[in-house]
């Protein structure tokens, strides 16, 4: 199984999640979606490390994993906080960037 | 054998990121990711990262997808409504976006320069990928990384904290605790407190919550976060 | 030597500071005090270094003395530098010993106005800044004197401020005055060109090396001459001085007859060796002089306000001075600035005692009969006008005649200037005893003849003797009083004492007798082609000086003829020559000509920038058009600005994926 069908499998996740993030409009859906496209980029890191037979790729993934769980950590709490402060939870309504 | 699996996983994990950005509830969402993640370690296990691949098991498709599950359950996943311009089209055009940026990377992949991909990448030695080699580089080569990342951790578990706790001022009647409202007695009998009518804590004053009397009152340490109906 | 020259400097300068800062401390009396006290110390000090300057050998008479480097870089040399010579030392005597009289005259004079703090403080800003132009060592030094002086002017020309009329002379004195500077910045620039230096004597001692009538050099003195012309009231840049007898009669001596407007004068006496070298700069210089001459005393013929008549009779005998001093009669010329400085600044002190009695009014039409009343102001006057007229033994006439008669030693066309300065001196005497006998002879005017019973005249209203209009007399307007000298001890003495000089400084230049200025300048002129051999005979001279006093005695014979002997005759003569007297009344229309040649082109331009230029191009084309492109544009990006988090996303997908193709094709 020659090494670039992961690599494509892990474009087309990649590009999913992008899709996902730029449809969906609650937040913990496009959490979830941005964690796609991180995994996306972890199976990458995976495929090289195999590549080149060496363990950086693999620690540059759990380092990705350890951000991405950070990210989410607090995501959820901005979700949380919205949530008690009887804002909408929907990215359309948190409109205070609008120019 | 090991096509076989590769495709299964591969179909597998597509079609959990497909649920992922298509279904429409929330919770599903959530299991959808869960099962994409499961295949995606099934992919690392393919590929001999077998530390990595339960590490992205117990850590992803375990710990964080529960936090995942606690909050929507808390949220609730409503229906996201139609808004004028979120038809059809703007759909299409995601979907577009998404193809060409994949036709993009496939043609990054496929057609260049990067011949060390086509080939079935290095030889496979022993001790490739399991757990004490990861150890011993995280160790070693990356400790700066390795610590830096204990930091965030740290620094995301107190800001997830922080914005999720419960703000004192933004509920009417709603108090912040000290600690001196532990050790201070319920009242110091003054003359003022008596023609006020305030004997004690915070928590005994009346007039509190009068905006949602039928609740029962706690009082004290924690009472119960008093939570308005969303609108 | 030269560190008195600096305490000269120093003394105006800190009464100034002292009256300005004090000025709520001391009474108003006080503050005159104090600027005479600080004058007459600079004066004591002028003549101390005087007499070193006498003491010092014969090759050392010029010394310049560098306080600090101001700028000495990239070739420019801007030094603090004052250069002590015997030209200098002429003209820091003279200003400061007239300045002290005027000084003195002030303190009664303005003793009721409400501004005299703020009237003594300039008065002392006045005498520091002509003096740092008469020591200044280098052209930095005098552009910055020059400047000083400018200002000064206009502060005091303005200084009844509430009068429109004395803001608007102001501004045009000014603005004139700011022409000349750019002239003499020029002028200085065209000179560093050649000679790299902004020092005098080093810019003098490689005059010579240049050549004669070198164009850039020419160049520059004309600029120069155009300077000297501004500060100088020459044609055409003289409307201003007639405007600037707004301010206070003192002033009016003080600045625009006895120093200030002398300042071209001197400039053209200091550049001598420049001036040698571009004969045609020279001639230029004669030229305007003569014809400054003439113009002016023809004005004076006409007009009626007396200090105009004595404006206009300071504009014609600086015309002498700059014909002498460009015709290279420098010693005659300077001697001339001196005699003039006594008998000009006295005939204005005689004018304030006249506008004193006559409470205020300057009309010589409503004067008359003041002789018996005002004995000593008469007196004085006549001295003064005797002296300006060229009536032997005063002052005016030995002056005024060594110029005419050393011009006439240059040959060729100055033989005309020589005659038309004759004729001017006729016109002198006759205008000089118009304004006397209309003043004090004839029949006595109500102001007259209530001084004759003992008490001064008393305006009910007070009016601005320009336009009439009814003024008040709060600050920033004359004060209630009026003083004649008859009454008041400090403008007696001032006016007793320059009465003698007028009358005796001729002494110091009797030909063949005396020759006191002449030797004493000459360390300054050493070297100059004209300054030894322009000598007229004995003979030569002797004729003319007769011929002069003849001419003068003539002037005043025909004014007396006129103005005394037949009353009458001067509204005939007017009927008669009704173009001429209108041509005369208006001043030979300078002032409409000036108004038609750039004035009104400029206001025009102004008003074009002001209304259309700026309108069309500047606000709407180039402010709205670039807030205009910006608001469109920033509309057109607003669009984007959606705060939709998810278009965002979009975009920045589409960026990587634009960036991603890129290597891709790069590749």
């Amino acid at each position: 199984m020659s090494l670039d069908w992961y690599l494509v499998v892990s474009a087309m996740i990649f590009c999913i999640g992008a899709a996902g993030v730029i449809t969906r409009r609650n937040p913990l859906v496009v959490l979830l979606c941005l964690e796609l496209m991180l995994n996306a980029g972890n199976l990458a890191l995976i495929t090289f490390s195999r590549m080149w037979g060496n363990g950086d790729g693999q620690v540059f993934a759990i380092i990705v994993m350890v951000v991405a769980a950070c990210e989410v950590t607090v995501g959820l709490g901005v979700i949380v906080a919205m949530y008690r402060r009887r804002l909408a939870i929907d990215v359309d309504d948190l409109r205070e960037l609008h120019g | 054998m090991s096509e076989f699996f590769f495709f299964l996983t591969a179909i597998l994990a597509i079609g959990g990121a497909i649920g992922v950005i298509t279904l429409r509830n929330p919770f599903f969402n959530v299991l959808a990711l869960v099962c994409h993640l499961i295949a995606l370690a099934g992919l690392f296990l393919l590929l001999r990262a077998e530390f990595v691949a339960f590490a992205q098991v117990i850590v992803y498709a375990g710990a964080v997808m529960v936090l995942y599950v606690f909050v929507v359950a808390y949220v609730g996943g409503q229906d996201e409504p139609l808004h004028a311009w979120d038809g059809p089209g703007q759909k299409g055009i995601a979907a577009l976006f998404g193809g060409l940026l994949f036709v993009e990377l496939c043609i990054a992949i496929l057609g260049t320069g990067l011949k060390a991909v086509s080939g079935h990448g290095a030889p496979y030695e022993a001790g490739f990928g399991s757990p004490d080699q990861i150890g011993e580089l995280l160790l070693t080569r990356f400790l700066f990384a390795f610590e830096a990342a204990s930091v965030l951790l740290l620094i995301a578990a107190v800001g997830a904290v922080v914005l999720a706790r419960r703000r004192g001022g933004i509920h009417e009647g709603e108090q912040r605790l000290s600690f001196t409202d532990f050790i201070r007695p319920i009242g110091t009998g003054t003359m003022h407190e008596g023609v006020q009518g305030t004997t004690g804590t915070p928590a005994h004053e009346p007039g509190r919550d009068e905006s949602a009397p039928s609740k029962p009152e706690r009082v004290g340490i924690g009472a119960a976060p008093d939570e308005g109906v969303r609108p | 030597m030269t560190d008195f020259a600096w305490l000269v400097l120093a003394a105006p300068l800190a009464g100034m500071i002292i009256i300005a800062l004090g000025f709520k401390v001391w009474p108003g009396r006080l503050a005159g005090w104090i600027g005479t006290l600080a004058i007459f110390a600079s004066f004591v000090l002028a003549v101390i270094t005087f007499l070193k300057l006498q003491d010092a050998d014969e090759h050392h008479k010029q010394v310049a003395s560098t306080l600090f480097d101001y700028a000495n870089t990239v070739g420019v040399d801007a030094k603090l530098t004052i250069l002590v010579d015997p030209l200098s030392v002429m003209m820091i005597l003279v200003v400061t010993g007239v300045s002290t009289l005027i000084h003195l005259y002030s303190v009664t004079y303005m003793n009721r106005d409400e501004g005299i703090s703020r009237y003594f403080a300039y008065l002392n800003f006045f005498v520091f800044s002509m003096l740092l132009l008469v020591l200044a060592g280098n052209f930095f030094i005098l552009i910055i004197g020059w400047a000083f002086v400018g200002a000064a002017s206009y502060l005091l020309i303005s200084f009844w401020y509430r009068r429109k009329t004395a803001t608007k002379a102001g501004i045009k004195a000014f603005v004139i005055n700011v022409v000349g500077d750019i002239g003499l910045t020029l002028g200085t620039f065209f000179i560093f060109k050649h000679t790299g230096t902004l020092d005098f004597l080093g810019t003098f001692s490689q005059a010579g090396d240049i050549g004669t009538n070198n164009g850039d050099l020419v160049a520059g003195c004309v600029l120069l001459l155009v300077g000297a012309f501004a500060k100088s009231a020459q044609v055409p840049f003289h409307t201003w001085l007639a405007d600037a007898m707004e301010g206070p009669t003192p002033v009016s001596s003080l600045i625009h007859a006895a120093t200030m407007v002398t300042a071209g004068v001197y400039l053209i006496a200091r550049m001598w060796p420049l001036y040698e070298v571009t004969p045609a700069a020279a001639n230029v210089g004669a030229i305007v002089g003569c014809a400054t001459l003439i113009i002016a005393a023809t004005i004076a013929l006409a007009q009626t306000d007396i200090k105009r008549v004595i404006a206009y009779s300071t504009m014609s005998q600086i015309g002498y001075m700059i014909m002498a001093v460009s015709s290279g009669a420098y010693a005659a010329g300077m001697f001339h600035f001196m005699t003039h400085a006594f008998f000009k600044a006295l005939l204005f002190m005689g004018a304030g005692s006249v506008i004193g009695a006559m409470a205020g009014v300057q009309d010589m039409n409503k004067m008359g009969g003041f002789r018996k009343v005002l004995p000593f102001t008469f007196i004085t006057m006549l001295a003064g006008a005797l002296a300006l007229s060229g009536i032997p033994p005063f002052s005016g006439f030995f002056s005024k005649d060594e110029i005419l008669a050393d011009v006439a030693q240059r040959g060729g066309f100055h033989w005309i200037l020589f005659v038309i300065g004759y004729i001017g001196a006729f016109i002198t005497a006759v205008y000089t005893f118009r304004m006397m006998f209309r003043v004090f002879a004839g029949k006595r005017v109500a102001e007259a003849e209530e001084l004759a019973h003992g008490h001064l005249a008393h305006a009910e209203v007070h009016r601005n003797p320009t336009d009439g209009e009814v003024e008040d007399t709060d600050v920033g307007f004359p004060g209630p009083e009026h003083y004649i000298a008859e009454r008041a001890i400090p403008m007696k003495i001032a006016m007793g004492i320059l009465a003698i000089l007028a009358t005796i400084a001729g002494a110091l230049q009797i030909p063949t007798v005396t020759d006191a200025i002449h030797k004493f300048l000459t360390p300054t002129f050493e070297g100059s082609k004209y300054y030894e051999s322009l000598n007229p005979s004995n003979s030569f001279t002797f004729t003319f000086m007769a011929v002069g006093a003849v001419l003068g005695l003539l002037g005043i014979l025909l004014a007396w003829q006129i103005w005394v002997r037949r009353p009458g005759t001067s509204a005939r003569i007017q009927a008669r020559f009704q173009p001429v007297y209108t041509f005369l009344w208006n001043k030979w229309y300078f002032d409409e000509l000036l108004d038609a040649l750039f004035v009104k082109p400029i206001a025009w331009m102004g008003r074009f920038a002001n209304q259309t230029f700026e309108r069309l191009v500047i606000n709407d084309a180039i402010v709205g058009g670039t807030t205009m492109l910006v608001r469109a544009g920033s509309a057109a990006v607003r669009a984007a600005q959606s705060g939709l988090m998810r278009s965002y996303a979009a975009v920045l997908v589409l960026g990587v994926g634009g960036v991603a193709l890129y290597f891709l094709l790069q590749s």
